[in-house]
């Protein structure tokens, strides 16, 4: 028993990041109680966070944590810091002003979850990492105060609870089956009748698929993100999700799916569909927000198909695709709240702005492009490299499955160049009428240029990144 | 001159930053640094022109191209598999060559052509700049990522350029645009994926390190048993990886040619595009399919060329023959254009699908003179829309008589474009004629009969541009509406200024056509030889 506490306690120097988020979280809550003033707030998000960041840069080896219920690799390291990265961004954007400090301690113990998602080892950790994650969305999916968030929190709520729940007892199946609780332990021998077995996987595998909106389990994210203020779908779309699919690609290695052609199949079929679905949702909205989401949702599909391929390139495919896409929803919801916060949701009303707008009208085409995939964003360098995998899966297993995905792919960037180019579209090649449209800020000019060219920049440069990627070592299991 | 094809890509890029800086309402300014720009363009496009060496006789493509030059880009190792390697390496040889020096002479054209342009200058000539620099850029690139970043480079500042100083349908056509050309391109990233995996070399240490060179890639370095690679083992549905990459290639340059059935975005885009970017649509950027097919689709896979000769040459005989019926049935002279343009396209695909040095090389002049030819015919359309703001056939007849000027360049370009003998649409024609018919006999890839039929096609054009003439210029004159009576007035000297440089370039190859055959003769004859020998070695694998 003290030896437990000893190594627990020994464990935690390696969680110093964790802690100072859940820490900073409650620090900020009182601070609520105390200072009135929302400056300090986003003072207090922005310490946190530089924080986080400067104890995670110690830590950087291979470990396994408080008895192998946690294990973290440089890839955690890696994501973490896109993490902070992807949030601390938020307290610039315009609709960031009137949030109060429950919004910075439901962010943060939203990165919480989806950190400890990263090196999540046992089927309750993962399970409460899940629900932290999940119970933080749903809150913030209301703070909007309006009718239609709450709508949308409550469809979030609603859909989200019937999955945990299933995923808590494809868990306990998966417990009965192995006798232990361990994710990399888990081994289920020679099972003479395994329908049930299975039902436990997909129960479970499904449990995470609702995280990271995969097709079918996609239905809550257009309302969703429309519903929830900016700053927040910026995080909501990157955060989780990229920590949703590394504990996807643990759990497919930990559960051998990558053996069980018929599960593998299964999934890879709703990686394509995740595919076909975003882009096909998205040709027809008229909402800015929707149309994003939407085109996120084919991202998933995109980063789905990196998660499946069973060997190393894959990953590295994964972190390249994670890390550009989280920039790129940075810079893309940076400028949709820029547009917001001037009453501006609909296409039709971007009609004719580049008579009042034609630098962030510029930035707007770039940054799409970067979305669709064409040159010469790191958009483009992210579907090269993915596409690249997928090449070599099939080469590597012969499945015309695979060239499907392939197929598949392309043709969606084909369709995501309409609807990207709706905005841009509109911008420049419709004439209207914005009489009461304000300028853009020199600061938020500044800052969405920022983005925009380090966006350009990686596709320019990728050896920088690659480097990184290069040197995280990936966990055997 | 060191770098000359560096120079040749980057003045527009500079040009176009150096007109961001300055303030919009300075339009005159602007004018006149695109065109100086351009200018520049033009004069190191002809000293390559005259520099180059066409004694070279190559034996491989890697001896095969002048003003090389090599600076590493992105070199790195990624994950397992061996090192990614892209150049920025560039180089021309006597395909892209011509093409070269002909994109410069029509971007300083169209400058000129854009002069009177009173909205949005700015953004216009900025976007006109890029795309400038990126269609060299394309022509001359000798690595395949390099190539496909200039090739989707051009397509954003085209979407835009036809997008909002179009006419009004203009948002379609830009769409359209965009849509098919971006499916092509995204055909054409998918072979670039699969050869870049299947091309480059081990090193000394055991390292596999796969390479984007184009030359690599046509001198047949493939690693073995990888995706792409002849004789390898990999199978989809029933044939070959490589009979599908080719499949994907061809599809993705054609529908840039264009050919039928690919075709519908083109007269669209010409109709509504502004005069400028009709004269590079279709001078230059068509070229960009034609080039494509000649360096990528044909040089990599000959193997498979040769397999599928005859299909291909029957695509190129119903563009012909169909896009010439097609041209007689319109209205609107540009859209007569736009059509006669696919079926001119067709005779590129039927000389290629030849693969004998006549054919090919018919091929290759019949792009530079359709550069020039319909790049005149629409800047002759250009003159009528300026001045009446209208382009049916109907509503005009009788301008030989109040603009005779005008008449003799319009008469002098039809009589080009429909191959009368002395100018030099005539010489790409009858190339590419003697290639195919002849290459029954020759190299038997495909049957004479194609080339028969598409015989048909000069036929075909000689109706349409002599019932227009006749419909448009001869007769009594008459306008539809009295008002244009006064505007219809003689061409202006700037207007002399476009077309007499191409009228003189047309009569001069027309009647000497060795000045473009000589240089280019021996690239055409290794290019002949390394299709069907490589061509014959990769069917034998």
């Amino acid at each position: 028993m003290l030896t437990q506490l000893k190594d627990i306690i020994g464990d935690l120097g390696f969680l110093s990041f964790e802690i100072s988020l859940a820490a900073g979280a409650i620090v900020i809550l009182i601070l609520g109680l105390v200072v009135k003033h929302k400056l300090a707030y986003k003072i207090g998000f922005i310490a946190v966070l530089l924080l986080a960041l400067l104890l995670l840069s110690f830590g950087q080896e291979e470990v396994s944590l408080l008895g192998g219920n946690l294990q973290f690799n440089d890839l955690g390291v890696l994501l973490k810091a896109v993490f902070v990265f992807t949030a601390i961004w938020i307290v610039f954007y315009p609709t960031a002003e009137q949030h109060g400090s429950e919004y910075y301690f439901l962010m943060l113990s939203m990165i919480l979850g989806s950190a400890l998602m990263l090196g999540a080892n046992n089927l309750l950790v993962i399970y409460l990492v899940i629900e932290l994650t999940s119970f933080a969305s749903y809150s913030l999916t209301n703070f909007d105060f309006k009718k239609k968030s709450f709508e949308a929190g409550m469809k979030y709520l609603l859909f989200g609870g019937v999955s945990s729940a299933l995923a808590l007892y494809g868990a306990s199946i998966l417990y009965g089956y192995s006798g232990t609780l361990s994710l990399s332990e888990m081994d289920f021998g020679v099972v003479e009748n395994p329908a049930f077995l299975n039902l436990g996987m997909v129960l479970f595998i499904g449990g995470v698929l609702f995280k990271v909106s995969v097709v079918p389990f996609h239905i809550w994210v257009p309302s969703t993100y429309e519903a929830t203020p900016t700053d927040a779908v910026a995080v909501l779309s990157v955060i989780p999700k990229i920590a949703g699919f590394v504990l996807l690609n643990r759990i497919l290695d930990a559960l051998n799916v990558y053996d069980i052609s018929w599960l593998l199949n299964a999934v890879t079929i709703m990686g394509i569909a995740t595919i076909g679905m975003g882009t096909l949702g998205a040709l027809r909205q008229t909402n800015v927000k929707r149309l994003i989401a939407y085109g996120a949702m084919a991202h998933s599909g995109f980063l789905m198909a990196a998660v499946l391929i069973p060997f190393e390139n894959g990953m590295n495919a994964f972190v390249w695709y994670a890390v550009v896409y989280a920039l790129m929803n940075v810079a893309v919801f940076y400028l949709v709240s820029l547009f917001e916060s001037k009453g501006m949701t609909e296409v039709e009303q971007f009609a004719g702005l580049y008579k009042k707008e034609v630098y962030l009208g510029g930035l707007v085409v770039l940054v799409m492009i970067a979305l669709i995939g064409l040159p010469p964003t790191s958009g483009f360098t992210i579907k090269l490299f993915l596409f690249t995998v997928i090449w070599e899966w099939y080469q590597s297993v012969g499945d015309p499955l695979t060239v499907s995905y392939l197929v598949i792919a392309v043709i969606s960037v084909v369709f995501s160049l309409f609807f990207y180019l709706k905005i841009p579209y509109q911008m420049f090649l419709k004439d209207g009428q914005n009489t009461n449209y304000s300028q853009s800020s020199l600061s938020q000019r500044v800052i969405a240029t920022i983005f925009t060219l380090l966006v350009l920049w990686l596709f320019f440069r990728p050896e920088i990144l690659n480097n990184i990627a290069n040197n995280i070592k990936f966990l055997d299991w | 001159m060191e770098n000359l094809l560096s120079w040749l890509i980057f003045i527009p890029f500079i040009a176009a930053l150096v007109v961001g800086f300055i303030p919009k309402d300075k339009s005159q300014l602007i004018k006149v640094i695109a065109l100086a720009a351009t200018g520049i363009q033009l004069v190191l496009g002809l000293l390559l022109f005259f520099q180059f060496d066409g004694d070279a006789k190559p034996s491989l493509w890697s001896e095969a191209f002048q003003f090389t030059e090599l600076v590493p880009w992105i070199h790195f190792k990624i994950g397992s598999i061996g090192s990614l390697q892209v150049d920025y390496f560039v180089g021309v040889d006597g395909i892209s060559m011509p093409l070269v020096t002909l994109s410069a002479l029509l971007l300083v054209i169209g400058v000129i052509s854009s002069w009177k342009l009173e909205q949005k200058v700015k953004g216009y000539f900025i976007l006109y700049l890029i795309l400038s620099g990126s269609l060299i850029g394309c022509f001359v690139a000798l690595d395949f990522f390099l190539f496909y970043v200039f090739f989707e480079f051009m397509l954003l500042p085209m979407f835009f350029l036809i997008g909002i100083w179009g006419g009004p349908r203009r948002s379609y056509a830009s769409i359209k645009f965009f849509l098919y050309t971006l499916f092509g391109s995204l055909l054409i990233l998918i072979v670039m994926i699969g050869l870049y995996l299947s091309t480059g070399s081990i090193d000394d240490a055991g390292n596999q390190i796969n390479t984007f060179s184009l030359v690599q890639m046509m001198d047949g370095s493939f690693l073995e048993n990888t995706l792409l690679a002849p004789g390898s083992s990999f199978v989809l549905w029933g044939s070959s990886l490589r009979y599908w990459a080719f499949i994907l290639l061809l599809i993705g340059f054609i529908i840039k040619l264009p050919a039928v059935p690919f075709h519908t975005w083109l007269p669209d885009a010409h109709v509504e595009a502004p005069t400028a970017i009709s004269v590079l649509l279709a001078g230059v950027l068509l070229k960009v399919g034609g080039y494509g097919l000649f360096r990528i689709c044909y040089a990599i896979f000959p193997d498979i060329a040769i397999e599928l000769a005859q299909p291909v040459a029957i695509i190129g005989m119903i563009s012909i023959v169909y896009g010439g019926m097609v041209a007689m049935a319109q209205n609107d002279v540009k859209k007569l254009i736009a059509y006669s343009s696919v079926s001119h396209m067709g005779f590129v695909l039927l000389g290629l699908a030849a693969l004998t040095a006549e054919g090919v090389t018919g091929s290759l002049f019949q792009m530079v003179s359709h550069g020039f030819i319909s790049g005149a015919l629409f800047l002759i359309v250009g003159v009528i829309y300026d001045r009446t703001h209208d382009r049916q056939i109907e509503s005009l007849s009788g301008l030989a008589s109040k603009m005779p000027q005008y008449t003799f360049f319009v008469v002098l370009f039809f009589f080009a474009s429909l191959g009368l003998p002395g100018l030099s649409g005539f010489v790409g024609e009858i190339l590419v004629f003697m290639g195919a018919i002849g290459a029954e006999s020759i190299n038997g890839v495909i049957p004479s009969w194609i080339g028969m039929v598409s015989v048909l096609g000069l036929i075909i054009s000689a109706g349409y541009y002599l019932w227009t003439l006749q419909r448009m210029f001869f007769g009594k004159y008459w306008t539809r509406e009295a008002a244009w009576d006064l505007k219809m007035v003689d061409l202006s000297a700037r207007e002399w200024l476009m077309l007499v440089p191409l009228a003189l370039l047309t009569l001069l190859f027309g009647v000497f056509p060795s000045l473009l055959l000589g240089p280019i003769e021996n690239t055409m004859n290794f290019f002949v030889e390394h299709m069907m020998n490589q061509g014959q070695t990769y069917s034998n694998l």
